[in-house]
């Protein structure tokens, strides 16, 4: 039976998505069909990228490849969840100074975004799965593997972000825990063959038919399971921030006004979730690097690795706009100046704000795995339709940096975004393509929408009527 | 013509400051609003008089709070009409000439206290006279050695202080100020009291929320009684005290909005416990 918290906090995540859903239910109806009718295109998208494959699938290479990205991508996701997240204030004052188990009040805040997240991109990702592996010697059985690997990765993330903020507060033992179970997942991994992919190195195998596709869906399976009660447990004993002498910020008044976009720019970009975010994207963005430095795959490919990484955890800051003008809003809406200004400067910084940590990973992995042209163009794109989707799912969901499942249910949000997004670019870009347009074109076409999308989700969210 | 002798007029006189026809800062006339199936609002009806300070009083809930965001345009009402300065309420011009002090000045934590204050200087476009303003109200509330912290790192009351130097130094035509001592030390309550009786003498209108009946009583010109979202009385204090033969605005309160006998009532209540 559910503690009275547990309901208590669960009904309020209920209550509030389903507030935010009434509130705007023409998008979020629009977004649902899509995310219902995402996994019948990826079916088929998966059969036609798992036909590609199969011919290569022989080599150990090529089957790390397939399990690696979408696993750095889930531990990316994670990690950027993990540092997002408020620590024991999430509860407020009155309840978190109550005797309540900890691990139940971060599990009650989790559990309704989780479902909503679940609900908005299990079924994408294992349909995209099971049809990419259906064509490959594993089997869909293997697919499922792999689908269940990708979830894994998201708690193993988001541990080892609770390593580091360990390391970062104080914690010694929760921090060297942590450390011994990176060493141990290496040293499997080693001993299995492939460093990064630890334990998962089974899924990767059953994926090439060199084994079981049921004994890597079971470890895979486990594993998930078990990062998942270590996620939750390190999370819950996370130590508050040390207390530190008050550093005055950067001064930002030249003349006795603050420029709207400065002002946008200071709320967002100092908020230490945004912060934490930031480094943790370049860290993985780091270790992308690296891992495609040390890789055999040809340029740009650690570039890409790399870049997409680091984008992952970037578009934290993007995420965070919406609920810093929504916070604001009784003065931004009270105020005489153009609404639309404050928009435009709320999209200029959530774009620029996930921008620079990947144009910083990107000018490190273009010097050491290489690159070409082509390929920051089509990360480019990804950086600005990425920021702008987590702009619509931030203004949709806002992130508000209070609650344990908030930044979840901006997160679902954003899952539900980008696949719905996706599947959209999939139906248009090919046809425009085909219409004769140049790809730069198609690509700037599709940035523009994801740009003015936002801009709209913004203005919505600041009271601007639709016309 | 001054901006604010172009607003409409009651024909009345502010008491005890000007025998001249006043200009009306703010006119609200059947105003109603629903959350839902709740009402909030139901038919309002106020005026607050350039060089006034009218005070809004009534139990939590009762819609203070969502007449002054209505003021503001933080949000729209369903029935009736509000004009500040003249303009429909929530148009640029009517915002151009409307600050609010809200009761809980959030969203802005990352920002210092002269960032906030730069901030809304410049989403009002105020020149040097506002600039003025807020370094004598900054002096005045003592946050001078705090201007350079985040308002984040303040208690509410401070960060109230701010809000309440970002908003009266504007001094437009009408201020609004929600739970106006909420949070605040007396020597703030003090500063916050002059400060408004000062942009009332300067041409500007007040309306504040308080639940601090005091306060109402030393500083508001005319004080409304609101229940259930609608002016059940209004009028001078002492107008008031004379009007319901009590002692005190609590009596007041009590005998117009509540329930005359609640203290012995709780009282004896507790006492069989």
């Amino acid at each position: 039976m559910p503690s009275p918290l547990f309901d208590a906090v669960a009904r309020c995540h209920a209550r509030r998505l389903r507030g935010l859903a009434a509130a705007a239910p023409l998008p979020a109806a629009a977004v649902a069909i899509l995310v219902l009718a995402a996994p019948i295109a990826l079916i088929r998208i998966g059969r036609v990228v798992g036909g590609e494959l199969a011919g290569a699938m022989g080599a150990e290479g090529v089957q790390e490849a397939v399990v690696l990205g979408p696993v750095l991508a889930g531990a990316m996701a994670g990690a950027a969840l993990a540092l997002s997240l408020p620590g024991a204030a999430a509860l407020g004052q009155q309840i978190g100074a109550g005797p309540c188990d900890r691990r139940a009040a971060f599990m009650a805040g989790l559990v309704v975004p989780v479902a909503v997240g679940t609900l908005a991109v299990l079924p994408s990702l294992f349909a995209a799965c099971l049809a990419l592996a259906s064509a490959l010697p594993g089997g869909p059985v293997a697919g499922a593997a792999l689908a269940v690997a990708a979830i894994a990765a998201l708690p193993a993330g988001a541990v080892v972000a609770e390593g580091w903020l360990a390391v970062i507060r104080g914690m010694r033992r929760c921090a060297l825990t942590i450390f011994g179970g990176a060493v141990a997942w290496a040293a499997i991994g080693a001993a299995a063959g492939s460093v990064y992919l630890g334990p998962l190195v089974p899924v990767a195998a059953a994926l090439g038919g060199s084994a079981s596709p049921w004994l890597a869906l079971v470890l895979a399976l486990v594993l998930a399971l078990t990062l998942g009660f270590l996620w939750v447990a390190a999370a819950a004993a996370r130590a508050e921030p040390r207390a530190r002498a008050a550093r005055p910020p950067r001064r930002l008044v030249p003349r006795g006004h603050l420029p709207i976009p400065a002002a946008v720019a200071a709320l967002v970009t100092r908020r230490s979730d945004v912060r934490r975010a930031g480094v943790g994207a370049v860290g993985f963005g780091i270790a992308g690097t690296a891992i495609g430095s040390l890789g055999s795959s040809p340029a740009p490919g650690g570039f890409l690795l790399a870049t997409t990484t680091a984008l992952l955890g970037a578009m934290v800051c993007s995420l965070a706009v919406g609920g810093a003008l929504a916070d604001g809003g009784w003065l931004w809406r009270a105020a005489p100046a153009d609404r639309w200004l404050i928009v435009a400067s709320g999209v200029g910084v959530g774009v620029a704000g996930s921008a620079l940590p990947v144009v910083f990973v990107g000018m490190g992995a273009a010097a050491f795995a290489g690159t070409d042209w082509p390929a920051v163009g089509v990360v480019a794109a990804l950086v600005i339709a990425g920021s702008a989707a987590a702009l619509v799912a931030g203004a949709a969901v806002p992130w508000r940096g209070k609650g344990v499942g908030d930044q979840m249910a901006t997160f679902a949000a954003l899952a539900a975004i980008a696949v719905a997004g996706s599947l959209l670019v999939g139906l248009i870009a090919p046809r425009l393509v085909s219409l004769g347009l140049p790809d730069a074109v198609v690509a700037g076409v599709i940035c523009t929408a994801f740009v003015g999308a936002a801009g709209f989700a913004l203005g919505r969210r600041m009271g601007i009527p639709a016309r | 013509m001054s901006a604010a002798a172009r607003y409409e007029t009651d024909g009345r006189a502010a008491p005890g400051r000007s025998p001249a026809p006043l200009p009306l800062a703010l006119v609200v006339e059947g105003v109603s609003k629903r959350f839902g199936a709740a009402p909030a609002l139901a038919g309002v009806d106020l005026r607050v008089n350039a060089g006034t300070v009218v005070g809004l009083v009534g139990p939590n809930g009762s819609g203070k709070t969502t007449l002054l965001h209505a003021a503001a345009g933080l949000l729209t009402f369903d029935e009736g009409s509000i004009r500040v300065a003249g303009q429909p309420a929530g148009s640029r011009a009517a915002r151009a000439a409307t600050t609010l002090v809200p009761d809980e000045p959030a969203g802005f934590d990352e920002l210092t206290v002269a960032e906030f204050v730069a901030l809304v200087h410049a989403l009002w476009g105020a020149g040097e006279s506002a600039r003025a303003r807020a370094q004598l109200l900054t002096a005045a509330f003592g946050l001078g050695a705090r201007f350079h912290h985040r308002l984040g790192s303040l208690s509410r009351g401070l960060r109230r202080q701010a809000s309440g130097i970002a908003a009266l130094s504007i001094a437009p035509a009408l201020v609004l100020v929600d739970e106006a001592t909420a949070t605040l030390d007396p020597e703030a309550v003090v500063v916050l009291s002059e400060a408004l009786g000062a942009l009332a003498a300067r041409g500007c209108g007040v309306l504040l929320a308080t639940q601090d009946l005091h306060f109402a009583g030393t500083v508001c010109d005319e004080i409304a009684l609101l229940h259930r979202g609608v002016v059940v009385d209004r009028g001078e204090p002492l107008e008031l005290l004379e009007r319901h033969t009590a002692d005190t605005l609590e009596d007041v309160f009590l005998a117009t909005l509540g329930d005359g006998s609640l203290r012995e009532r709780v009282r004896d209540a507790f006492a069989a416990l």
